[in-house]
């Protein structure tokens, strides 16, 4: 078989397909077998009353509509700060200098140990929870757009100084447009290691939210409702990540 | 455009949540909990009035860990937290200036060392991995447990994880015994090879579930603590006679099933005004409080889980629970 090489859609739906329904057939068959299995791995079809019991009598929408406001406003605001650091760091080895070592440095802190430091800072209403999402997010984010920037053709970069742009211009004219597929990819991953965030961002003060729900659940050992909020984030998250790719086409009409 | 409205947003909800914090128009007490059943007292004071008709309001949020308690007291934050007996001894070695001014429970059975049925008795632990979470009141029980067979804490192989984890470690058989609480203990009767080696049943008013808030608070508004003692207090009566809707307000708020709900009650007593009075002592001849209290202090320092001892004394608020009655 030759890499690369493309194959139909409906084979691709397929193939997905299988992934799902293995996932479901070893779970089921874990939560039938397992030891204690009760209380550790409640059968999948046992999830979805939870899930239904969830939405029916406990709000869960509620739930989500916060979570979903938290993530996002942490995860944009990790992208308004990450995207203009990447940009200088990828294009001027001054910036670079200043930025990226101190950066990586920062990256491999463990942002859990920080929550009693971001209370202290921002208190316990949302602000701290975003905060969270935030530090977890942006490190992350500024070395992978540093990259693709500092990946501009260079021939690319000496054309637009040929027609006598300014490096400002070049850098609005040829490294953006050229970059922005490729970041736009990159926030779309970062976007996953935002939601991993969240039970981080709700143990603090949080009387709604998926996480909150998942972390009360763990406390009375409702392993079901526990594995119903866990799915829910992963339904969610796949949602986003196709909402992101969707428009993709038509935001970049110059590829 | 989207990124410029996603910004303002940002800023909206930071302004928001910041000028929440200074809103005193009605006297209203935020009071954070870790997520247990024990602190429901506040909570059907809420639900069924007794806090309104003082002219009182209380906004519970959750703070699951010690620190995150901490941080939140020190910043003013909130209130007060609901707390064990030991961890208002912690809080206090942290900086933390507060007081316990109400014993919401006892724990009757509700924390328990889990231990394999060929381990029969505390000095059987000799040599053996428990699981426990450090610092916490599962450690505590454990050490005063200890400290009466005559072990220390160097005699056990200590497993550290949080509480619930050690209830599940146990019940998975990874370790030989732990130190857990409600619902791991009702999980591991269902074992073969398990029992209960020693409950809070055995030893009670060594883990208790309190009010503590922050000292400032209560010279700040003396008055308005009293009548949310007062209010607590009131909620523990009814609830004496009312069980059945009691436990259904307990079930909604902690979105548990009744019979959960139920169940984990059942591991605990909420103790009553008097209760309180007697267990409190007063100040020129103090009670069980203090004696659970300098408990803490002592085995936390042998520990080093705090680095200097404090004053027993000094956490304890002995005016506010004894200047209330309930007159009905």
């Amino acid at each position: 078989m030759k890499i690369y090489r493309d194959i139909p859609r409906r084979w691709y739906m397929a193939l997905s397909a299988v992934s799902f329904l293995a996932f479901f057939v070893i779970w089921s068959v874990l939560s039938l077998t397992m030891k204690s299995a009760h209380i550790f791995l409640p059968s999948p079809w046992a999830v979805a009353g939870f899930l239904f019991e969830l939405f029916v009598e406990h709000h869960f929408v509620r739930d989500i509509l916060a979570s979903v406001w938290r993530v996002t406003v942490g995860f944009a605001v990790a992208v308004i700060v990450a995207f203009p650091l990447g940009l200088l760091a990828g294009t001027s080895k001054h910036c670079d200098a200043v930025v990226q070592p101190f950066n990586d440095f920062v990256r491999y802190m463990p942002v859990a140990a920080f929550i009693p430091l971001t209370i202290l800072w921002l208190g316990i209403g949302d602000a701290q929870k975003m905060l969270i999402i935030f530090l977890g997010t942006v490190f992350q984010l500024i070395p992978l757009i540093a990259d693709t920037v500092s990946r501009v053709p260079k021939h690319l970069v000496e054309l637009g100084y040929t027609t006598g742009a300014s490096s400002w211009g070049v850098i609005r004219r040829v490294v953006v447009p050229w970059s922005l597929p490729t970041i736009y990819d990159h926030c779309r991953v970062a976007l996953g290691w935002a939601w991993s965030y969240l039970i981080v961002a709700e143990l603090v003060a949080a009387n709604v939210g998926i996480g909150h729900v998942i972390i009360q659940s763990q406390r009375f050992i409702r392993t079901g409702d526990v594995i119903a909020g866990i799915l829910v984030i992963g339904l969610i998250g796949l949602a986003f990540d196709q909402a992101f790719k969707l428009p993709k086409s038509r935001i970049f009409r110059w590829l | 455009m989207v990124l410029r409205i996603l910004v303002v947003a940002f800023c909206f909800s930071t302004l928001v949540s910041c000028t929440k914090d200074s809103d005193d128009s009605t006297t209203t007490f935020r009071v954070a909990f870790n997520t247990w059943i024990g602190y429901s007292p506040l909570v059907i004071a809420k639900e069924k009035g007794f806090l309104k008709k003082r002219g009182l309001d209380a906004e519970i949020t959750f703070l699951e860990g010690i620190g995150e308690k901490n941080s939140a007291l020190l910043r003013g934050d909130i209130d007060g937290v609901g707390h064990t007996a030991d961890s208002a001894v912690t809080s206090a070695a942290a900086g933390v200036d507060g007081k316990i001014v109400f014993v919401f429970d006892r724990s009757l059975g509700a924390d328990a060392i889990l231990a394999r049925k060929t381990i029969q008795s505390v000095k059987d632990l000799k040599g053996k991995k428990v699981a426990l979470e450090p610092g916490f009141t599962g450690h505590f029980f454990f050490l005063y447990l200890l400290r009466e067979a005559g072990l220390s804490q160097d005699d056990v192989e200590i497993i550290a994880m949080d509480t619930g984890s050690a209830g599940g470690a146990f019940v998975s058989g990874k370790v030989d015994a732990a130190v857990t609480w409600e619902p791991w203990i009702g999980k591991a009767k269902e074992l073969d090879d398990a029992h209960i080696l020693l409950s809070s049943a055995d030893r009670p008013g060594v883990i208790i579930d309190v009010l503590f808030m922050r000292t400032a608070t209560i010279n700040e508004r003396p008055d308005d603590v009293k009548n949310l003692v007062e209010a607590i207090a009131e909620a523990t009566a009814w609830y004496a006679s009312h069980k059945e809707e009691g436990d259904k307000i307990m079930a909604k708020f902690w979105k548990l099933d009744l019979k959960e709900a139920q169940d984990t009650v059942a591991g605990m007593q909420f103790m009553s005004l008097e209760e309180n009075q007697k267990f409190f002592g007063t100040s020129s001849e103090p009670s069980q409080l203090l004696k659970t209290v300098s408990a803490a202090s002592e085995l936390w320092l042998q520990t080093k889980v705090i680095d200097k001892p404090i004053q027993p004394r000094s956490v304890i608020d002995f005016s506010s629970v004894n200047a209330v009655s309930l007159k009905d």
